[in-house]
């Protein structure tokens, strides 16, 4: 059954105030989310606020405001994407301790270089660690398309790295 | 594909993307569904330059990067890093504090010899909040290389420009010191953002210092001002709370009762009285031990008080401030801070 919020029109509204909540927790996840789906750091906020800013006009009865933002956050960073097709830019790796080397960084390009939607049933996975069900919802395809292209995706990223 | 290559990939995957996402700004913000205006955007609020004196404003600013740069020995390239291969990668950082604002597409520092970036870096980021279009600072700090890494940018402003008049660089050692840029850098008119590229010689100590596609912002009116829309805001210290049960309390501070018009407190504070209360008080309580008398249930807050709150249960909730005027009972301007307690 789904849940009901009155729309949260009214400043002082205590639904305005839920969204607010909704917002000040969901937002570091949503901007990495949104960073690794585009591979752009830069990009990140603002995707995430279009995202927020999708889910808050449909605030009342949405069932599940997490899933609601993860697709608004997919369709956000395929929109980016294909505006700034021409432009490639890599997010930065993070140096750590035992930093891998050359061979983390042929990853990275590889994820980089990856189509939108086999980037993002691979962020999907590995970093929201998704099951193939819910990927398939914030994709708007069925589970079979995401078995399909995670296992394009991998063969991909296991050749490239390889070389 | 096989099984065994997916389990080989899978964990370099995840510790791929747990890295990047770490890399990632997540600053804290509070929802505010008025229309968003990007920083550099933003037309000067309390100075509306002639179209002669803001031309006369680029031109200086355009001189002075250029003079930087002509007075840059190193122009075609800061000294990288003396260790092949460790040199830092170029890569965009992106701060912010309520007084400042950073992004560039690079920073480099070189201390003696040694390249040091923040991009990418856990950073502690921090402003002296200083006198509102007087004085304030950008304070970076983190550690790189095993020793910790400084960069402080100091600001003043005559109340119609903003620009730095030092900056400062740890010198790269354990037991280090410092590396100084003296001189005025990024003079630019209040509420305007300096872009430009930056290339800098120490002028005390050995060092370099390049910022690539720099955008800065100094003095940043407060957030409550940024996109209000009625004639007074309330200005709270913490855009959120995060506690966790059993925590002695947190203080809020004293909100300021802001008037729009110039951000700044209102002249007549006796003349407004505060409201505070938490939608659910079973996560986290009013406390009022530095209230003087105590807050009693039927008294309100004076402009200038201090809120604590005490931890409860676990949960969100927000807590809702309410200035009132105290003539006529007016609500003037209301602020939600969301608590967190964990």
């Amino acid at each position: 059954m789904a849940m009901t919020r009155p729309t949260p029109t009214d400043l002082q509204s205590p639904a305005r105030c839920d969204f607010a909540a909704f917002y000040a927790s969901e937002w570091p996840g949503a901007v990495r989310l949104a960073g690794l789906l585009v591979q752009d750091a830069r990009a990140a906020e603002d995707l995430a606020q279009e995202a927020f800013a999708r889910v808050f006009p449909k605030w009342e009865g949405v069932e599940n405001p997490h899933a609601y933002l993860r697709v608004a956050i997919v369709i956000a960073s395929r929109s980016w994407q294909s505006r700034r097709r021409t432009e490639q830019v890599k997010l930065p790796l993070v140096a750590g301790a035992s930093s891998t080397g050359l061979a983390f960084d042929a990853l990275a390009d590889a994820v980089a270089a990856r189509p939108h939607r086999q980037r993002a049933v691979l962020v999907l996975r590995y970093y929201a660690d998704l099951r193939e069900s819910q990927i398939a919802e914030a994709l708007g395809c069925r589970p079979g398309t995401v078995k399909s292209l995670t296992s394009r995706a991998l063969a991909v990223l296991r050749k490239e790295v390889e070389q | 594909m096989t099984q065994s290559t997916a389990d080989e990939l899978e964990p370099r995957l995840r510790e791929l993307f747990e890295r990047q996402a770490a890399g990632i700004d997540t600053s804290a913000r509070v929802w505010d569904d008025a229309p968003m205006v990007r920083a550099d955007e933003i037309a000067p609020r309390r100075r509306s330059p002639s179209a002669l004196v803001a031309a006369v404003s680029v031109a200086a600013a355009v001189l002075l990067v250029v003079g930087i740069v002509a007075a840059s020995p190193a122009r075609d390239g800061v000294t990288v890093g003396s260790q092949p291969g460790a040199t830092p990668t170029p890569a965009p950082v992106r701060v912010a504090t309520p007084q400042v604002t950073m992004a560039a597409g690079a920073v480099l520092i070189d201390a003696e010899g040694t390249t040091f970036s923040p991009a990418g870096r856990s950073l502690d980021v921090h402003s002296d909040p200083g006198t509102p279009n007087r004085y304030t600072t950008l304070e970076l700090g983190w550690n790189e290389r095993g020793v910790d890494m400084r960069l402080f940018i100091y600001f003043a402003s005559d109340g119609h420009d903003w620009w730095a008049n030092e900056i400062r660089t740890y010198n790269g050692h354990a037991a280090g010191n410092w590396i100084y840029y003296d001189g005025t850098f990024f003079r630019t008119p209040l509420g305007s953002t300096y872009t430009g590229e930056v290339n800098l010689p120490a002028t005390r100590g050995r060092g370099h210092l390049q910022l690539t596609g720099l955008r800065l912002r100094a003095f940043v009116p407060p957030a409550a001002c940024e996109h209000a829309a009625s004639k007074y805001a309330l200005d709270i210290a913490y855009a959120r709370v995060e506690m966790a049960r059993g925590d002695a309390g947190f203080g809020l501070g004293a909100p300021r009762l802001l008037d729009t018009a110039t951000c700044t407190p209102v002249a007549d504070a006796a003349a407004y009285e505060l409201d505070a209360r938490v939608v659910d008080p079973g996560i986290a309580g009013l406390a009022n031990y530095t209230l003087s008398p105590p807050l009693a249930a039927d008294r309100g807050f004076n402009l200038g008080d201090s809120i604590d709150l005490a931890p409860g249960a676990a949960g969100s909730t927000i807590l809702r401030i309410t200035a009132h005027r105290r003539s006529d009972g007016t609500v003037v301007a209301t602020a939600d801070v969301p608590i967190r307690v964990g």
